[in-house]
Parts: C-alpha cells; sequence; structure tokens
C-alpha cells in the first residue's frame, strides 16, 4: 500500500461510474453527502457509452435504446437539465425474406391491418393483449420502483410490505390475476400462444422475453421478462422505447452533470483494484497504481461477481455467502455489432422509404427461427443465424452521422460466453460472428454487406475486458426468476446491503436490474440516507 | 339412482369411488374401456405377455390412500428394497441410482469422492424440504381465490408452514423452485452422469429438458415424494383399489363410454352415455382427462367464456412413448453383470442428451437417439410373461405427439429402430431375443386412454401447471362452476405425482 493514504474525505466512495453508480452519487450529493465516484475507463456510463469510434460516427457502443429508465429518477435529478433529450422510438419492423415482412407502428389502425395480412383473429385480439400488459405493468410497477419485499422476514414492516402487496394482488380481476402468475412463471412463447396464432407476430413479440437471458422463447421465465421490458415509459407511457439523442451515452453525461452540480466528485481512469476490508467493515478502496481512499462508505456499482469475488475477495466474506454468489448465474448470451454505412440498408420487403427504419428492426422471422438460436448456443456456439434487434439511429438523430450516412447498431442473440472452445477463445471467433451476423442481414437487406464503412464486433468476452461486465451479462446477472427480487444478487441481501459493514451495492445486480432503469443505483442511495449510514 | 356418478376407472377414479362408497354412498362407476385401471390397466400387448401399466414408478402413492381404502387387505404390498436404477457408464460399469442414501454414499465415495459429501448435504436438503413439499402434495392446493374465512386460514397455514422450514430452508426452496434442474445438479455435483441420473426421472410429463426453468420443482416434488414402490407395478396398485371400490359397494359398469354431461339451471343431473341413454344422479365426478372432458363434454356456453378459453391453454403436449418387447431369455446389461436389471436409463450419457430429446419435441422430429427409461416388470411380476421370457417396457422420451409428417408406419418403424438401437448398446443380446413388441406412440396413447395429446399426465408438469393452476384457479381444489359436478384425476392438483391423492379429496371435499 502506497504512503498516499487520505483521511476519511469522503462521505461515500462509489467504485463504478456506470449510469446506476452516477445515479446513486446525485442522489448522494444532493442529499448533502460528500461523494467520489471512481471510474476505471476514461469516459463515463460503463454499458450505458457513447464513442467516437470512427470520425464522425458517434455510437451507442452498448446499451443503445432507453426504455426503463425510471421518470421519477429523471425528475428528482432533472436530467432534462442536464441535457437528457429522449426521442421516442414507437414502431417495430420484422423483416422477412419473402413476403411483406410486419411493421408495428404507432397508429392502431395501421398496426391492425399490417396484423391483419397474417391473421385477422390476432390483429383484433391485439390491443386487448397491450392493454392487459398494460395492466400488468402497472401492477408490478411498484415491485421495481420499491427496494424488493423479503417474505422470508419476519419483521413487522417487512410483513406489512408483503401484506399490502397481497393486498394489491386481490384487488386484481381474477383474470388479470391469472395472466400475472402466467407472466412469472409461463414462457414466452405459452403465454403468448394463448393469445395469438400467428407465428409472425409471436416471434418478434416473443424477442424481448429474452433478451439478455441464456433461456429460449419457449423457457419458462421468459414470459417475466417480457414484461420487465414491457415497463419502459418515457413520459409516462408505457412499452415506449427510446433513443437519447446524441447517444446512449449522453444519458451518463447529464446524469453525471447532476451529480456534480450537487457536489459530487467523480473520476475517471481511476481503476479500483482492492475494497479494503478490516475487521469486517469496508474502510477504503486501493486504486491502481497504489492510491488508498478512505470513505464511510464504499457503493460498488459492479456486478456481484467483479464486486465480491474480485474486488473484495472470497476471504472476507462469510463461507454461504460467497457460494450463493459464486453460483449467481452470469452467462452473457448477447454481443454487439455497430456499423458505420453510407447509405441506409435497403430491405428486401419494404425498399421504399425509411419510414419503417425510425424504429427497431427485430430479425425474428419465427419462433421455430428463435429456438434454433437458442440451440446452437446451449451447445456451446454463437447462432450462425442470430436473433438480431437491430436500430439506425442516425435516421432519427442526424448529429450522430456525417449528413447520408449512417449509424447501424445491431444487438446480437445469442453468443454465450461459454463458448465449446473456452472464453478465451472468442477473439480468435470474433470476426467469423461478426460475419454471421452481416450475412444474416444481407439475407433481408442485400447490399448492406457493401455499405459498411466501419465495423465492431464485441462479443461478451470483450464485453467482459473492455467494459467490465463479468461473463459479458449486460444486466449484471441473468434475469432468471431465482435470481429476481429477494434473491437478487444472493437470497436475503437484495436491500443493497452487504455482509460486509459499510460496504453497499448499487448495480444492475441489485433488485430491479437490468436495463437502463437507475432504480437500482436511486434506491441504494435512499436506503443508505434512510438508515443513516452515510 | 346412484348418489354420484364417476366417471372413469383409472386410479384416480377408484379411488374416489370407494371412498364415496365407504362413507355411505350409493356410487356407480362407467368406465370407457372393458379394463379397469386406466393408465395403470395390465395390457395383454402379446399373446401370454402383459405390461403392468404405462408409467413404472409407484413411489408418489401416499400412505393416506393406502389407509382410507384398506389398500393393505385387497392385497396391495410394498416393496422392503427399491430396484436400483442403472446408467451405463461403459461396457463394464455402471452408476446405480439406489434409494437407500447409504449405499448412495458409498458408491459415490469411490465414484466421485466429491460428490458423496455433496449427496449428503443434497438428501439433506430434501429431508427439511420434504414436509413441507410433502404436505403440499397431501392436501388440497392453496385456494387463491378464497374469499371464505375457511380459505384464508388454508392460506395463511400454508405460509405459516412455509415459515416454519425456517429461513434459510425457505430461501432454499424458493431458489429451487424457479429453476431449471440441470442448474440445480451442476450447482450441487461435479460429476455429470450423476446429474443425469438423478435428472431423467423428473423429466416426465414435461415437454421441456433439463435446461429449462421450472424441471427443479419437478425433480424436488418427485424426491420429497418418493415413499416405497407398490409390488407388481402401478396395475397391481389399481387391482387393490377396483377390489377396495366392489367390496365397498361400488356398482362398476365396463363398457360404458360417458359423451355428455346433462346440465341443467348450473346443477348437474347426470351423464349421456355413447349409446344415447341417460344416466341420472346429483353428483357426478370426473376422473377421467378432465380438460378434455370439461371441453368436450358440456353443452355448449355453460362454463364461462373466459374460463372456456383459459382451458384453450392448456398444454397437454405428449412428449413420449411407450415401447413394450417380449424377449426370449433375460436382458443383460454387461455393465451390471450379475444383477438383474430391473430399472436402467439407457441413451442418456450426459444432460445434453437429455436436452437434445427435447429439442426433437420442439421441431415435431423423432428423436436422433432417443434415451429410455426402461423397466423390466416381469421380475418384480413373473406372472407377467410365460416362463423363460422376459418383459422390457421402455418409456421414450422426446417423441412428439404431432410428428412433422404424421405418424405413418415408416415413422413408427424408424422409431422402434431406434430404441432397439439404443437398447443393444447397452445390451448386446438384446435385439436378437426380441420375441414380439408393441409401440404405444403419444397419438396411439391419446387413442386408448382418452386423454388429449397422449399426455399421461393429463397435462405437463409446469410452473405455470400447478397447484391451484391445475388446471385452472377456477377449478382448484375439484371444484367446478356447475354444482354437482367434481373433479379429480391428474389434471387437478396433487394429481400426477400421487395416484389416487386427487381421487381421495374429491371424495372427502363431496363428504363435507
Amino acid at each position: 500500500m502506497s504512503d498516499a493514504v487520505h483521511s476519511a474525505r469522503y462521505d461515500a466512495i462509489i467504485v463504478g461510474g456506470g449510469h446506476n453508480g452516477l445515479v446513486c452519487a446525485a442522489y448522494l450529493a444532493k442529499a448533502g453527502r460528500k461523494v467520489l465516484v471512481l471510474e476505471r475507463r476514461h469516459v463515463l456510463g460503463g454499458a450505458a457509452v457513447s464513442e467516437e469510434l470512427h470520425p464522425g460516427f458517434t455510437f451507442s457502443v452498448c446499451s443503445y435504446v432507453v426504455s426503463l429508465l425510471r421518470p421519477w429518477i429523471i425528475e428528482d435529478l432533472e436530467l432534462a437539465k442536464h441535457g437528457l433529450d429522449l426521442i421516442p422510438l414507437e414502431m417495430s419492423f420484422t423483416p422477412h425474406v419473402e413476403g411483406p415482412g410486419l411493421c408495428r407502428w404507432p397508429e392502431a389502425a395501421r398496426t391492425r391491418r399490417e396484423i391483419a395480412h397474417f391473421s385477422a383473429r390476432d390483429a383484433e385480439v391485439y390491443p386487448r393483449f397491450g392493454q392487459q400488459m398494460t395492466r400488468m405493468a402497472r401492477f408490478v410497477k411498484p415491485l421495481i420502483d420499491a427496494p424488493a419485499p423479503d417474505p422470508t422476514s419476519l419483521s413487522p414492516p417487512r410483513l406489512l410490505e408483503l401484506l399490502d402487496h397481497g393486498r394489491r394482488l386481490r384487488q386484481l380481476q381474477p383474470d388479470d390475476r391469472m395472466a400475472l402468475t402466467k407472466l412469472m412463471t409461463a414462457s414466452a412463447a405459452d403465454f403468448l400462444d394463448e393469445w395469438f396464432e400467428s407465428d409472425a407476430l409471436k416471434a418478434p413479440m416473443s424477442c424481448s422475453g429474452i433478451i439478455g437471458t441464456f433461456l429460449g422463447v419457449r423457457s419458462p421465465g421468459t414470459a417475466y421478462v417480457l414484461l420487465h421490458h414491457y415497463m419502459g415509459e418515457i413520459d409516462g407511457a408505457f412499452r415506449s422505447w427510446g433513443f437519447s439523442r446524441g447517444g446512449t451515452g449522453r444519458v451518463s453525461e447529464a446524469i453525471a452533470s447532476a451529480a456534480r452540480a450537487y457536489g459530487a466528485t467523480i473520476r475517471t481512469e481511476a481503476e479500483v483494484e482492492q475494497i479494503v476490508v478490516k475487521g469486517g467493515l469496508a474502510t477504503s478502496v486501493v486504486l491502481k497504481g497504489g492510491e488508498e481512499l478512505r470513505a464511510r462508505a464504499i457503493v460498488s456499482g459492479c456486478d456481484p461477481h467483479r464486486t465480491f469475488l474480485g474486488l473484495v475477495g472470497r476471504e472476507h466474506l462469510p463461507d454461504e455467502f460467497a457460494a450463493d454468489i459464486a453460483r449467481f448465474k452470469m452467462r452473457g448470451s448477447s454481443g454487439k455489432v455497430n456499423l458505420a454505412v453510407d447509405r441506409l440498408p435497403v430491405f428486401r420487403c419494404r425498399p421504399e422509404g425509411d419510414e419503417h427504419l425510425r424504429g427497431d428492426v427485430a430479425i425474428a422471422p419465427s419462433m421455430g427461427y428463435l429456438e434454433r438460436a437458442y440451440d446452437e448456443a446451449k451447445y456451446g456456439d454463437f447462432s450462425r443465424r442470430p436473433y438480431i434487434n437491430m436500430v439506425v439511429p442516425s435516421l432519427v438523430d442526424p448529429s450522430v452521422a456525417p449528413p447520408g450516412k449512417h449509424v447501424i447498431s445491431c444487438f446480437v442473440q445469442y453468443a454465450p460466453y461459454k463458448i465449446k472452445e473456452g472464453p478465451e477463445h472468442w477473439p480468435e471467433r470474433r470476426e467469423a460472428f461478426g460475419d454471421a451476423v452481416v450475412d444474416t442481414l444481407e439475407e433481408y437487406a442485400p447490399g448492406l454487406r457493401d455499405s459498411i464503412l466501419y465495423r465492431q464486433v464485441l462479443t461478451p468476452w470483450d464485453l467482459e475486458q473492455q467494459i467490465g461486465l463479468t461473463e459479458g451479462n449486460i444486466f449484471h446477472g441473468e434475469l432468471s426468476l431465482e435470481q429476481l427480487a429477494f434473491q437478487r444478487p444472493a437470497p436475503g441481501w437484495a436491500r443493497y446491503r452487504t455482509p460486509i459493514q459499510d460496504l453497499w451495492m448499487c448495480g444492475s445486480g441489485t433488485h430491479p436490474g437490468g436495463g437502463i432503469m437507475g432504480a437500482s443505483g436511486a434506491l441504494a442511495a435512499k436506503a443508505m440516507l434512510a438508515g443513516d449510514s452515510v | 339412482m346412484s348418489d354420484a356418478i364417476v366417471v372413469g376407472g383409472g386410479v384416480d377414479g377408484l379411488v374416489c369411488a370407494a371412498a364415496l362408497a365407504r362413507a355411505g354412498r350409493q356410487v356407480t362407476l362407467l368406465e370407457r374401456r372393458s379394463v379397469l385401471g386406466g393408465l395403470a390397466s395390465r395390457d395383454e400387448f402379446a399373446p401370454g405377455c402383459f405390461a403392468p401399466g404405462v408409467l413404472h414408478d409407484t413411489r408418489g402413492l401416499r400412505d393416506d390412500v393406502v389407509r382410507s381404502l384398506q389398500l393393505g387387505a385387497h392385497g396391495l404390498r410394498r416393496r422392503a428394497a427399491e430396484a436400483p436404477v442403472v446408467l451405463p457408464l461403459a461396457s463394464d460399469r455402471a452408476l446405480f441410482r439406489h434409494a437407500d442414501d447409504a449405499l448412495m454414499r458409498d458408491q459415490l465415495l469411490t465414484h466421485s469422492a466429491a460428490d458423496a459429501d455433496a449427496w449428503t448435504r443434497w438428501r439433506r436438503t430434501i429431508a427439511r424440504l420434504r414436509p413441507f413439499v410433502g404436505s403440499l402434495f397431501d392436501a388440497p392446493a392453496p385456494d387463491p381465490e378464497a374469499d371464505t374465512l375457511p380459505g384464508l386460514l388454508g392460506l395463511l397455514k400454508t405460509g405459516l408452514d412455509l415459515r416454519r422450514l425456517g429461513k434459510d430452508a425457505m430461501l432454499e426452496l424458493l431458489r429451487i423452485a424457479p429453476m431449471a434442474s440441470a442448474d440445480w445438479l451442476k450447482d450441487t455435483f461435479r460429476d455429470e452422469s450423476l446429474a443425469t441420473l438423478l435428472a431423467a426421472p423428473a423429466l416426465h410429463g414435461t415437454w421441456l429438458g433439463p435446461w429449462a426453468a421450472g424441471t427443479a420443482l419437478a425433480l424436488l416434488v418427485n424426491e420429497c415424494s418418493a415413499g416405497a414402490s407398490v409390488v407388481g407395478g402401478r396395475a397391481a396398485l389399481a387391482d387393490a383399489c377396483a377390489s377396495s371400490a366392489r367390496v365397498s359397494g361400488v356398482d362398476i359398469r365396463l363398457g360404458h363410454e360417458v359423451t355428455g354431461l346433462v346440465v341443467e339451471h348450473d346443477r348437474v343431473g347426470g351423464v349421456v352415455l355413447a349409446s344415447g341413454a341417460e344416466l341420472v344422479a346429483p353428483v357426478v365426478v370426473l376422473a377421467c382427462d378432465v380438460v378434455r372432458a370439461l371441453r368436450t363434454m358440456l353443452p355448449r356456453d355453460v362454463l364461462p367464456q373466459r374460463l372456456q378459453k383459459r382451458l384453450s391453454g392448456w398444454r397437454a403436449r405428449g412428449a413420449l412413448a411407450r415401447l413394450d418387447l417380449v424377449l426370449d431369455g433375460p436382458l443383460e446389461l454387461p455393465c451390471a453383470r450379475g444383477l438383474d436389471v430391473e430399472r436402467a436409463l439407457l441413451g442418456a450419457r450426459c444432460l445434453d442428451d437429455l436436452e437434445r430429446a427435447a429439442d426433437a419435441l420442439k421441431y415435431r422430429a423423432l428423436p436422433e437417439r432417443p434415451w429410455l427409461d426402461l423397466a423390466v416388470p416381469s421380475l418384480d411380476d413373473p406372472s407377467l410373461a410365460p416362463p423363460g421370457q422376459t418383459i422390457v417396457s421402455a418409456l421414450v422420451h422426446g417423441v412428439a405427439h404431432d410428428l412433422d409428417g404424421g405418424w405413418t408406419d415408416a415413422a413408427r418403424e424408424q422409431l422402434v429402430q431406434r430404441v432397439v438401437s439404443v437398447l443393444g448398446e447397452f445390451a448386446p443380446s438384446a435385439p436378437a431375443r426380441i420375441r414380439a413388441s408393441r409401440l404405444l406412440a403419444p397419438p396411439d396413447l391419446e387413442a386408448r386412454y382418452a386423454i388429449a395429446g397422449g399426455h399421461v399426465l393429463h397435462g405437463e408438469f409446469a410452473l405455470d401447471q400447478v397447484l391451484p393452476m391445475r388446471p385452472d384457479p377456477d377449478l382448484a381444489r375439484g371444484r367446478t362452476p356447475i354444482e354437482g359436478l367434481r373433479l379429480c384425476g391428474r389434471a387437478v392438483h396433487p394429481g400426477p405425482f400421487a395416484p389416487g391423492t386427487s381421487g381421495l379429496l374429491a371424495a372427502r371435499a363431496l363428504g363435507k
């Protein structure tokens, strides 16, 4: 340890300048606490960053759409004043190699006509499905905007919380109660099968049930992830997704700007190598280079594996907790391919105009296609024909690309972290993975390959090495049923505390986790402030 | 006129009828086929050769059923020692699933020492969870719709029972239930063959592979509800139940197929038979595939639309076939030389083999290499086969009901060939000894036993089809919106895992 040991100058040090760490810092600073954020990289935002990777082209390198950022956080931190500008993304296009493809538009009548092409019945049912999902999302919303209820605790406040949720559950109409039970237990495919008959509609709808998980559309538990993604809200409307003007990094910058305005100090290129634990207390952090910084509380925005097995070290943890963390499933399953192109892609099934490219484009032609993509991953390979969620942000936000040129961002699944050869062999397979993505797109949009000026391929291995996401999991741990709510990241440790006194968690690996929500960061800060722990 | 008609002479129907009769009711039991027992009926599939029911396992039978029907007095005997399940590892080596924990641990000490301790811990977890999980499968499902005081007290009791497990055990239960069985087992054990051996039995009746979430619950329930097997298998259980029903005075009528229910003013009045005749009774208990029955036997619009819609979403996609073989001579497995193998798991070397069978289901293709849950029932009950011959029954997994291209003769032939080839891999002498065989593909099971999709559990065992969701909250605990009409059987909690229990619970509910 170096001699540069500072006295306890900070109330809280936040390890990791991802969006949750920044939100946590902003809330603590707003409450008058002296806060320091330490970020390993030269940019803030963690997985929510924008970078100019190719001259004139700004990429939302990892996270590329903003759907789940909690409105109360935007309001509390006055993020609009700090430059946050969200552009709604309200349509969704599913191209097909043959046939017209399917667009779902903001206008209900137009969507009905599109769906009716595949099934008149589905077209009728579609709006009712949306209404039910909205009711479900309304029901679940209080759960994601508060710390997880804990059914194992016998303390009166916890029991009252549980009773309250029970009471709300009983107030639901029986059909909604049944639907909710199904959402919590069924597969996305089974859930959608009860509503719709058309494969062409069900396939793109089921995709939000698998994003970021190592599950197929027919795996139970994926219906919940479907709902999780339905909770996105912009200006109060459920299921609206959006771009951040200037790229996703602007979200992080806005939060950072708010935090600074409240008095927080933020340092980049300050990599924490160790969280120092003495006598069961977290006392300080040690940076690469040896600098040691002390604080009353240390808050980790990193994922649970990295925090506890990396920065803290198993030897400081109770055995059972260490075992729980070790088996907390990370299992990254997705990659990212970012393209700079010299013209808009032209899709076989809709060659005219660009209206259908202003939302997201889902390569998900059928349930069988998605299931096959999963099967390849199950046995240790990336999907030759993956599910791709593609957006062209430059179409709605021209600031991110030179005139006439475009940025294409492709979320790609499945790309399992643990490929057969072993994850460390990903670098040799990286370009083959990128080729599979481009080849797939080329089938739907011939000529796309020739329009590419620059290509960045991020495998789960890269997400781990570059962004620090263990096993490349974009949610800091799978959103599988046994890893949600009071079990996230370990049973009984879901309320941001850890078995180490003065060490807290605020990342996506805690409830409610996943997506650019910010809820984990805000709820962690509130828990710390309520307990007067900082 | 009888007080009650029970539709279906399977184990649940027999138990329900017998229990009602013992409580003093006049009961008529109607069975469509010419034999009793339903899926548990003893079947002559070749001259002088019998299969003792479709499913092998009888370990879920609850003592409550045995006591209530005095099945002991009707010939039911339970095994003192269970036959081990054999998983071949190499031509001369096998891993055994012993029911006895000490034997299992001893075996693991030589097979995979680290797993011996893991085994002890795993069994301890199951022992801790057994009182709660077991009690769930002894009783009607907790009733989430309960608005009455007793209903709420029942819910509260379930909650308290859960808490009584202690915080750690409760957390463990909540963690395990929604998991994939492969994850649970791989978190616990190092040796994959052990994980495979343990995972396989719980995949019966799911439409999923071990990597799918929710399969751990089936495994947990299986482990928690396992008692002693019945000597003679499911058929012997059905015999004892039938004998108890007869002695209790149940009027049993074979060859009586019910095609409709008489309903007036939301009250059941009796049943309509295939012959067109009507039988009148104020109470009718459906003890068949009840979801299918509710969808086909009721006049239109008797059930609320919403309930009908939900029932149309009930999943019962058959996922297994049964192949019965008669061998001239014994079944010899070189990997377990010197042992009379009664149960074996063939064609599943690792968890991925189990998973690949489930992939075949998804694509409605025949599994390339099916895995077999094999039983040799004639060892336990020699009367099943002529002297010197052996009955070998395989439950073949990964066989879709709605096979792409249909169940043509060629498809059947191909499946049999693949099964025999897997068998021959581990029992080289067996293929040449086959004297007769009979395949029951899912559509055969469907037609023969009147079960939708040929699904042997009357509906998949999945997270969203258990407890009060089995088959629907409005039908939980065997009630229906129609007065006098009650349900039991495998589509009603605790159906699939506890033969007869749902029949017993239905009879008790009527007694109140």
